[in-house]
């Protein structure tokens, strides 16, 4: 599980970023509603090995979230 | 797309005196024109002219014609057919908006050829064929991401990277791209999410490989991994260009596979070459390229790729993916005007690339910014302008052994040599607008198949011979007026055959090192004798003064 703020990134098509308190970044994949953007959230979710368009930070499977 | 030069001019029929063209309000039916204009053999400009009521007819007097109808009621315009140059090429009407390929340079590119022959993969989330990519030639694509079978694209990343790289370009529709001529092979696998696992990439790597791209555009980065690293070495190894994003971190540290060695890893500049806020950098960073800063109104990259469903949108995106695919299309004119020359192409990227930041290759801009024209520029003088003077030279000596005294026969066929051998390599450098002429004039002979056959097809040995010059020779060589040209071609294609065999510049298909060199050294020779023997019957016929 891990908190943060989350964004809708201008990168290509746009994607979903999240910022930890320690200032490191996730990038997030899966269905997230709009509404959290700008939002402290919490997910829960899967480290997944690969590679992505964003290429802000390791990417994160999102199984949950939701705002604090 | 490449609309030849001649049909570039305006649709309206060019200077014809005795006609006249009229603007009526939109809405006029063609009898109600003629009544109005008193013109009975009036008729729409084109059947498409009928919405605008633009209709043009041929009269006796055009001036009288035109100052008659000129206050006429339901006329919006009238005059004499004028002339329009082609002074706008390309005529894609968002071109305007693309800052990033100005940049660049890329109208020098498109006059050398524009990437034709060469197969450039986008391994991505797809590319699906938008109306600006309707002309475009997209290859059979494959897709290694699981529970989405095709290559169309769920996302949108992987059709606008494509549009980058070979856009459908003078087609009067939306923007350009900057190898249109090139083949798109398209291979998924990012997903939907623009998301792939790392054996979706590794594999989509090698089916690139087998399939015969010479280009691999990787707009996607994320941790290490050895399978893809395994996969990008072979691909290297096996001499294919692979070209990938540095990471949009905006911090010190590139993403893989772009940082792997042997990859070119491109950061991404704004409007005004400066490294943009996002982009990573460090080392790994080979070149940079405009990747778009949208802080600045219209300073994204515009393409057009999928929105939503089933339509098409042209939208501009940011981020070091968009700076990856100026470098594959870049990368692929240069393959295609070079002969899939690839340490030329790659050497040509860097060394011509404007230096930014500190002086010489640095971690921020590698060696620069990419300046696909200056890197056309120099492949032109420095390739082709050398083949050139070497075609003339060689056809100077073949002369000098077995022309005799005739001065004008020995420059024809010292032109023609020179032709043969390095093209009209200045082509690419004049302001002209690009055809498919052009990029065929610009470039040595032996090096035209490059342009329309896919790799290897076009460099197997029998399009690496003197075929050429033997049938040149035996059908032209004993005519007076074309035995000096059959003389001269033969002469070109010796010394650019000759220049393979020792620079290792071509390389023949099926014919592996030493084995190709020999072949080109002894067709080479053939072509000198095929050479010598329409000069040598050209002097025959001098001696017994035959007609």
């Amino acid at each position: 599980m891990i908190t943060g703020r989350l964004e809708f990134i201008d990168l290509g098509p746009g994607a979903w970023q999240l910022t930890t308190p320690d200032g490191g970044r996730v990038r997030l994949v899966g269905p997230i509603p709009r509404s959290l953007d700008g939002r402290e959230v919490v997910v829960e979710g899967k480290r997944l090995d690969g590679a992505g368009v964003a290429m802000v930070g390791p990417i994160v499977e999102v199984h949950r979230i939701e705002a604090r | 797309m490449w609309t030849p030069l001649l049909l570039s001019l305006s649709a309206l029929p060019a200077t014809a005196a005795g006609r006249v063209v009229i603007d009526f309000t939109d809405g006029t039916t063609l009898p109600e024109a003629r009544r109005v204009s008193g013109l009975s053999d009036l008729e729409w400009v084109h059947e498409r002219s009928a919405d605008e009521s633009l209709a043009v007819a041929t009269v006796p007097d055009p001036s009288e014609v035109v100052a008659r109808l000129a206050e006429q009621p339901g006329i919006e315009a009238v005059e004499e057919p004028v002339r329009v140059e082609a002074l706008g090429f390309p005529d894609d009407p968002l071109f305007d908006q693309q800052w990033n390929l100005r940049a660049i340079g890329v109208a020098r590119g498109w006059r050398a050829g524009g990437g034709g022959g060469v197969t450039v993969a986008v391994i991505d989330t797809g590319v699906t064929r938008v109306a600006d990519l309707e002309e475009t030639l997209i290859l059979d694509g494959f897709s290694f991401v699981e529970g989405e079978p095709t290559a169309e694209d769920g996302n949108g990343h992987g059709t606008h990277v494509a549009g980058t790289i070979a856009q459908s370009t003078h087609n009067g529709l939306g923007v350009a791209g900057i190898a249109p001529q090139a083949r798109i092979l398209p291979i998924k696998a990012l997903s939907r999410h623009g998301f792939g696992m790392s054996p979706w990439i590794a594999s989509a790597i090698d089916e690139a490989v087998d399939q015969g791209a010479q280009v691999i555009n990787l707009s996607l980065g994320g941790a290490r991994s050895d399978v893809i690293a395994v996969a990008t070495e072979k691909a290297v190894a096996a001499g294919v260009l692979v070209i990938a994003a540095a990471g949009n971190t905006g911090q010190e540290g590139v993403s893989y596979p772009g940082a792997l060695p042997g990859v070119l890893g491109v950061s991404a500049v704004g409007p005004k070459d400066e490294l943009a806020p996002y982009s990573s950098w460090g080392a790994g960073v080979a070149l940079s390229a405009p990747g778009g800063d949208k802080r600045s109104p219209g300073g994204g990259i515009l393409q057009d790729t999928v929105d939503g469903a089933g339509s098409h949108a042209f939208k501009e995106f940011q981020g070091t993916s968009m700076a990856t695919p100026h470098v594959a299309g870049a990368a692929a004119v240069l393959l295609s005007a070079s002969g899939g020359d690839r340490a030329l192409t790659q050497r040509l990227l860097l060394e011509q690339a404007v230096d930014l930041g500190e002086p010489g290759p640095d971690p921020r801009y590698g060696h620069g910014r990419l300046d696909l024209a200056a890197a056309v520029g120099a492949l032109a003088v420095r390739r082709n302008g050398l083949l050139f003077a070497l075609g003339a030279m060689a056809a100077a000596v073949l002369t000098g052994i077995g022309a005799g005294r005739r001065r004008g026969r020995a420059l024809v066929i010292a032109a023609t040599s020179a032709l043969a051998a390095g093209g009209a390599f200045v082509l690419p450098l004049l302001p002209l607008p690009p055809s498919a002429l052009t990029g065929l004039l610009a470039r040595p002979l032996l090096l035209w198949p490059a342009a329309m056959l896919p790799d290897p097809y076009w460099r197997n040995p029998l399009l690496l011979s003197a075929a050429l010059p033997f049938l040149l020779t035996f059908f032209l060589g004993p005519t007076r007026t074309l035995g000096p040209i059959a003389a001269g071609v033969s002469a070109g294609i010796a010394t650019h055959l000759a220049f393979g065999a020792v620079t290792g510049a071509l390389d023949v298909w099926l014919l592996p090192g030493p084995l190709g060199s020999a072949w080109l050294g002894l067709h080479a020779g053939l072509s000198a004798l095929c050479a010598m023997a329409a000069i040598g019957v050209a002097r025959l016929r001098d001696k017994e003064g035959a007609p």
